[in-house]
């Protein structure tokens, strides 16, 4: 059983740096001739640098809406080629022995069969596409020089926003673009706007990128761009640069 | 659910259950490694959604004999990460500054990637401690205060704060072992 008492509890602080001076050294005197003390401190020695990292992050949250899209994102990969995967028409070498450690013949066609039906169900669906729910330009409050267009298209997983604009400027290193839904009433103080997902251009400068979208845009009627700091806040900070008319 | 299931699920084609099971456990690590070594939220966010995409394409290769869920998950995310900072568009300035410099010695380097996926899954661990123990740590790494600040702070006997922050810290080793046998 480690010993906690007297010196030794001074481990933990000296690991963390958190002795006040005299401390420290009375406690280095005691670690030259505490074997227990030094085999602890090898043991323990690794949380101290992981600890900054894990303090350092916790205003590190991810957005809600990321897991959303993220699933989204899965969704548009069940296409012909994942159906392929998942039929062994085109195994990779890890697939293949995957699959045959775990079943039989039989249970490996009728297994795959039953998943496969699921797959061209849900392809099917996912590539369903609805009406233009909205078909917005968005223009740049003193600057005629740079518009975009977007349009909210109802599809069988939700909704998804098309955005394209070819003049957008790069922004600074760390920087990006955030697309929004606002509502009524939004303001800086108190915002009512819901974020579609963050972009870049490319290299030339175009910006085409698709969202899946989990929002009704009859109740956030207007379409926003942001230039946003990476600053690891979720709420709007960055100016506006692009705004439809509602 | 133990994550080798969770794979085994998601190769199998079960992308609602088991790729959300999966985002809940791996997403927030993720997104925090990506603000780190990408160094902004867009790329963040990019970073968790192309490796659950890697992820779902690859599922099939896992093989938990050679490794765990965790280490092929990140693995995956080292990867991603690689490829979204050489993208030109994730650097938009032609010329690379000292901190991009920095960031892509740290991706390229495993062993910087690890330690910052290490601390953010001692965070993780962090919610494991009581709240006693937590507090007295959250007050070093925040306020930078001494352990007697702590006390005072506090209005415990410095005792206390020392045994406190000592049964956090072994706390948080056991609970990483723990989090390792089950990986």
């Amino acid at each position: 059983m480690r010993m906690a008492d007297g010196a030794h509890l001074d481990l933990g602080g000296y690991l963390l740096g958190a002795l006040e001076p005299a401390e420290r050294e009375a406690y280095e005197r005691h670690l030259e001739s505490c074997q227990e003390c030094r085999e602890e401190l090898r043991d323990l020695g690794d949380l101290a640098p992981l600890l900054d990292v894990a303090f350092a992050a916790d205003a590190a949250d991810p957005p809600p809406e990321l897991r959303v899209r993220t699933l989204a994102a899965l969704e548009r990969e069940v296409g012909p080629d994942a159906r392929d995967r998942v039929l062994g028409l085109a195994p990779q070498r890890g697939e293949r022995r995957w699959w045959v450690r775990r079943g039989g013949a039989f249970a490996l066609a009728t297994g795959l069969a039953a998943v496969a039906a699921f797959f061209v169900g849900r392809t099917y669906e996912s590539r369903e596409r609805g009406p233009v729910e909205v078909r917005a330009a968005l223009s740049a409050p003193g600057d005629p020089s740079i518009d975009a267009s977007a349009q909210v298209v109802k599809t069988g997983i939700g909704r998804v926003i098309e955005f394209r604009s070819e003049e957008l400027p790069i922004l600074p290193t760390g920087e990006f673009y955030e697309l929004w839904f606002v509502g009524p009433g939004d303001t800086l103080a108190e915002p009512n706007r819901i974020s579609a997902g963050t972009f870049h251009p490319d290299e030339e400068g175009r910006s085409h990128v698709t969202f899946a979208a989990a929002v009704d845009p009859a109740k956030y009627p207007v379409l926003s761009v942001t230039a946003e700091p990476g600053d690891g806040d979720p709420r709007r900070t960055g100016s506006e640069v692009l705004r439809s008319q509602p | 659910m133990e994550e080798t299931e969770l794979m085994r699920r998601l190769a199998a084609g079960d992308r609602d259950g088991a790729a959300g099971a999966l985002y809940d456990r791996f997403g927030p690590r993720l997104y925090g490694v990506g603000l780190r070594l990408l160094g902004d939220r867009g790329l963040a966010e990019e970073l968790v959604q192309e490796t659950f995409v890697r992820l779902w394409r690859s599922a099939g290769r896992f093989d938990p004999a050679r490794g765990s869920a965790s280490t092929f998950v990140f693995t995956i995310a080292r990867r991603a990460a690689v490829d979204l900072h050489r993208r030109p568009s994730s650097r938009p300035l032609a010329e690379l500054d000292e901190r991009d410099l920095a960031r892509r010695e740290a991706l390229e380097s495993g062993d910087e990637f690890e330690h910052v996926v290490l601390g953010l899954e001692l965070r993780e661990a962090l919610d494991e401690l009581s709240e006693e123990q937590r507090s007295v740590l959250e007050l070093h790494y925040r306020e930078d205060l001494t352990q007697q600040q702590i006390a005072e702070r506090l209005g415990l006997p410095l005792g206390t704060v020392k045994s406190r922050t000592l049964y956090g810290l072994r706390a948080l080793k056991a609970e990483l072992a723990r989090r390792d046998a089950d990986g």
